[in-house]
């Protein structure tokens, strides 16, 4: 059948058009694929005009991503009326087709036939009359009221796309189209096109009538009439789940009606669908498990990388939610990935994921329309769905290895589908935050004026309590104006956000810098001329702006990753039967993003130690008089140059013992050795070492800490156990934050500019000559309340001095700067203040200097070099 | 042709052939050529900030619009004598293949001459110094009406550079 793969790509283009997101660019790169194989298509008919125009439209696109002077507006509007010529022309196409072959019938029939038979599909309820071999001669008024609804459809798409709410002209148009939609697809069995049809007709009614100005169900309704439409065309019966876009079309106007009756309707409706199609659903279950098609492949890779991305995004949120149970911005940040997964996955025919995905969003979408706060049991059930989205993923990506569709039978979303839905509905029934209550915590009224006016509402039940408040004269009606506001939270719409490339951003970091620095210069030189000066000032202000926001790209704070920390605690706690509190501190800390990465894992595995070896249990806490709830606290800070990472809980520590009698087992110490607490805690972090007497499915396999180790010495990080047996366990990582911006201070020694970290910095002072001392004439030491303190020369040691003769060291100032509790104290001759400094590296050639952690552009325009503090006492240490 | 055939053909013909375009500069009173190719700008002097703990030849970093790149002595390279910097000295820019991306490395010259073109046949393969020469970075020597240049492959010149900045780490090391 020539002509039906064609007519379907149109198809799946249109209805992917319907669902592009004009503010975000990468939906239009979702629909380069199927115009690649509509061309292809073309190609193969040859239709070359028509290939032609796929071609521009192609060329459309991707000037619309690349953001060339197009709107994203514009651009769908041309999408659209080129694929509504292109069906046109194809469908002229096809009807001429079929009219110069000789047997046009019978190359019609035999195709959907073959395809139902060699499926293996008993076919109980494939559509009859319309599509039957036999009607030879009623071929044509079909395929002609097929074409009538197409064009119905694509009307309707248009009138959606370009609608605003309270244009009641437009929706009166709608309402034609869909009657006249309604009338066209009366004689269509099974009625399933009729039933979604009337369905959204209804739901525009109610739109008119009740001012209501989300589209989405309307939308997600001719997703599926078209899909519908397209499979009758071919026809081969419609296996996909519908009841969810009913549910939500008749959602909302039950939701109005049944205030007085029970709502027993949608409950029957929904069954009545399911068993519709259940039929066709198992159909295609069976089928045995089918190759993906190269195309597919490419569209599917893309799918997943982004819906694991998306699952990522959802968790985080979740967690937010948890705290701010009413943040319409961040139901709206786990609305959309949902929204997204579920719009994908539908037109790659991954079922499972799509209804989980569609239930879930629908969820959502009630809290979303603040019909409902999400509490605790909501939260879980969407944390339970995105975990059953991530099992499903991952047979799609193990199908996409091994070629073939995977059979994901085992993983069950009906009954999670089903509580989703029973949530929901228990939800909308519960009330919002009362009226009163909020302008009780408001401080409006106190509790006694609200009880008497509660008392007044009794009488007069049709009287709304704010009405009594202000009559009472308790409360202005401005007050309880607000409080109403408050109580439906109005949705506060997210930043969009684009993806760029980190090079870019490198780039624009850099010349934002120059941009200061010449802006710097100018200044300098127009100060004499007081017109251009002001002028200059502006242009400053705009500059520096300009940079901050540059500089602020590249980092990112540490907290997403915190988050992430706390869902694992939650998890671990509750497998586990412990009580756990995460507390964070610091978590605005901002590092650069690869360094973020980099600590993902290790914590992962520190928290898991933590849970479950760290924390008691619950009676083994109170026995030791400690509260019941174990707490687990993670800290980040900068430090010398590092960012810092701790963990630290209050569990049952490290047993210095138990881990030198393991030890003692495996060979790795002899036992008579003096070793100190930090070298036995250190053990543990050797390979295959774990001294958990029970191996859970947490951790204790004993693979936990070398692997950490590893992990961050690869990023040139550290990590301490600091641990006390009975009060608690403290990791601390430390990371060098290659590309982070630091505070430092710009000191002079000779004619060498250097940028010391201020986070090294313990004091800098001018010592008196009784305060300097020196060893066999050599050593040089200065004293600091009594602590004497080594001198570094920089100039000797990096052998940049061009006089011969010491400055003795009272002459100059001496920074005391500390690196792992050592105290070393600098000479040098000038302290020249102190900024923020953006780290770079000196390039592959120097990276390896030791001693220096980077350059840095000074104000100047010049380089300057950052010591890396702890360098520089390694190479004294060396010399000394 | 086009800009790009051009420069697409340039590219080309460096890695099959010689011929094209040399960027030529003097170091000492001897000519030197570079592939134009590999040249990303010329700019004048300005400062240096020397890196302690590097060889001698490598003069420091420089800050090149936000960037911050080394800057080698071609002269202190090649074991010549170091002279004081003139208003003539210039610093190339040239971009060598590093293994996953290009980076930009500064080299000091003592003047800048000319671009010229060099035909295949006017390039001789480097004759043999014996051991007292290095000529394993040196593509070739071009003889023209002008004189002698000597065509440099920069990619090699400047990657023995991170082999002996490692060597003088060590050598300071076992030093101390």
């Amino acid at each position: 059948m020539p002509y039906d793969t064609i007519t379907d790509l149109v198809e799946k283009f249109s209805c992917e058009l319907v669902l592009a997101d004009p503010e975000d660019s990468s939906t239009f790169s979702g629909l380069l694929p199927v115009l690649k194989k509509m061309h292809g298509e073309c190609k193969n008919l040859s239709l070359h005009p028509e290939a032609g125009q796929v071609i521009r439209a192609r060329d459309m696109i991707a000037q619309g991503i690349a953001g060339n002077d197009v709107s994203a507006e514009q651009l769908i509007a041309s999408l659209e009326t080129f694929i509504k010529e292109l069906s046109h022309a194809i469908k002229n196409a096809g009807n001429a087709g079929h009219r110069s072959k000789d047997t046009p019938a019978c190359s019609m029939e035999a195709g959907p036939a073959d395809t139902t038979d060699a499926k293996g599909t008993g076919a109980p309820d494939t559509p009859a009359g319309e599509t039957d071999p036999a009607a030879g001669p009623g071929q044509e008024p079909i395929s002609d009221y097929h074409a009538d609804l197409e064009t119905k459809l694509d009307e309707l798409t248009l009138l959606i796309g370009g609608f605003c709410p309270g244009e009641i002209p437009v929706l009166g148009e709608m309402l034609n189209t869909l009657e006249g939609l309604m009338a066209g697809s009366k004689k269509i069995t099974p009625s399933l096109f009729h039933d979604i049809a009337t369905a959204c007709r209804t739901y525009v009614e109610t739109m008119t009538l009740e001012n209501i100005s989300s589209t989405r169900p309307v939308e997600e309704g001719l997703v599926l009439l078209k899909s519908i439409l397209s499979h009758l065309k071919r026809g081969e019966p419609f296996a996909f789940d519908c009841s969810d876009v009913l549910e939500l079309l008749e959602m909302r106007f039950e939701q109005e009606k049944t205030a007085a009756t029970e709502p027993s309707d949608p409950v029957v409706n929904e069954t009545a669908v399911d068993g519709q199609i259940a039929d066709a659903g198992t159909e295609t279950k069976e089928t045995p498990a089918q190759k993906i098609s190269s195309d597919d492949m490419e569209i599917l890779v893309d799918f997943i990388s982004e819906a694991l991305e998306n699952l990522e995004t959802i968790e985080v949120n979740l967690i937010d939610l948890e705290q701010d149970p009413a943040n319409m911005e961040i139901i709206n940040n786990i609305f959309r990935p949902f929204h997204t997964i579920k719009g994908v996955s539908g037109f790659l025919s991954l079922n499972k994921i799509n209804r989980l995905a569609h239930a879930t969003e629908n969820l959502l979408d009630s809290a979303r329309s603040g019909d409902f706060i999400i509490n605790d049991t909501a939260t879980d059930a969407i944390l339970e769905s995105v975990d059953t989205l991530k099992q499903l993923l991952g047979r799609v990506s193990q199908g996409i290895d091994t070629g073939f569709m995977p059979l994901d039978d085992d993983i069950d979303v009906d009954a999670l589908r089903d509580k989703l839905q029973t949530l929901q509905r228990a939800l909308i029934k519960g009330d919002k935050e009362l009226l009163g209550e909020i302008l009780v915590k408001k401080k409006v009224v106190d509790q006694t004026s609200l009880d008497q006016a509660l008392a007044i509402q009794r009488e007069h039940p049709d009287r709304k309590i704010g009405e009594i408040l202000v009559d009472t004269q308790k409360a202005q009606p401005g007050q309880v104006a607000s409080a109403l506001m408050d109580q439906v939270p109005s949705a506060k719409k997210p930043d969009t956000q684009v993806k760029v490339s980190t090079r870019k951003l490198d780039d624009l970091v850099d010349y934002a810098g120059e941009l200061v620095i010449a802006q710097s210069m100018l200044k300098q030189k127009t100060m004499d001329y007081p017109l251009i000066s002001q002028n200059v000032a502006q242009l400053g202000q705009i500059v520096t702006n300009m940079q901050t926001i540059a500089m602020s790209m590249r980092m990112i704070s540490i907290k997403a990753t915190f988050m992430k920390m706390i869902r694992l605690v939650r998890d671990l706690a509750k497998k586990s039967g412990k009580e756990v509190n995460l507390t964070m501190k610091g978590e605005d800390t901002e590092i650069d993003r690869n360094v973020v990465d980099a600590l993902y894992e290790p914590m992962v595995h520190m928290i898991r130690n933590s849970v479950d070896h760290g924390i008691e249990n619950r009676s083994d806490r109170l026995e030791k008089g400690k509260s019941a709830q174990g707490e687990i606290v993670l800290r980040a800070y900068h430090k010398g140059g590092h960012i810092i990472i701790e963990i630290e809980d209050d569990g049952k520590g490290l047993d210095r013992e138990a881990i030198l009698e393991k030890a003692k087992q495996t060979g790795l110490v002899t036992g008579k050795e003096q070793m100190t607490d930090a070298q036995v805690f250190d053990l543990i972090m050797q390979p295959g070492f774990s001294t958990a007497k029970q191996i859970t499915d947490v951790s204790g396999r004993g693979v936990g800490m070398d692997v950490v180790k590893n992990g961050l010495e690869k990023f040139r990080g550290q990590l301490q156990i600091a641990s006390k047996k009975g009060r608690g366990t403290k990791f601390t990582i430390s990371l060098p934050l290659t590309l982070a911006i630091i505070d430092g201070m710009l000191v002079r020694v000779d004619e060498e500019k250097y940028v010391i970290p201020t986070m090294a910095i313990q004091k800098a002072f001018k010592p008196a000559k009784n305060e300097c001392y020196t060893v066999e004439g050599k050593g040089e030491m200065v004293k600091d309340r009594g602590n004497l303190i080594p001198v570094i020369r920089l100039n000797e040691i990096y052998k940049t001095g061009t006089s011969n003769r010491k400055k003795p060291v009272h002459e100059g100032l001496v920074v005391v700067v500390e690196s792992k509790d050592e105290k070393r104290a600098v000479l040098i001759d000038e302290l020249l203040g102190k900024d923020e400094y953006v780290i770079k590296s000196l390039g592959t050639h120097l990276e390896g200097v030791e001693g220096l952690a980077g350059g840095a552009i000074l104000a100047d325009g010049r380089v300057g070099l950052i010591l890396d503090v702890h360098g520089i006492f390694h190479i004294f240490g060396v010399r000394s | 042709m086009t800009e790009t055939q051009n420069a697409l053909h340039q590219a080309i013909q460096s890695t099959t052939l010689r011929t094209g375009k040399y960027l030529t500069f003097t170091l000492a009173d001897e000519e030197y050529g570079i592939g134009i190719l590999k040249v990303k700008e010329i700019i004048g002097m300005m400062a240096i900030t020397s890196v302690p703990r590097t060889p001698d030849f490598v003069k420091g970093v420089i800050n090149l619009r936000g960037k911050v790149i080394p800057v080698i002595d071609l002269r202190l390279k090649f074991g010549m004598d170091a002279i004081p910097y003139t208003d003539r000295t210039c610093i190339i820019v040239v971009e060598i293949d590093a293994e996953e991306m290009t980076i930009q490395i500064g080299i000091v010259v003592d003047s800048v001459s000319e671009v010229l073109n060099i035909k295949q046949e006017e390039i001789e393969n480097t004759p043999s110094f014996g051991t007292s020469v290095n000529t394993d970075y040196i593509l070739g020597m071009a003889k023209i009406d002008s004189g002698v240049k000597i065509l440099l492959d920069i990619d090699r010149v400047l990657g023995t550079i991170e082999l002996a900045t490692l060597q003088q780490a060590k050598k300071e090391k076992d030093n101390e």
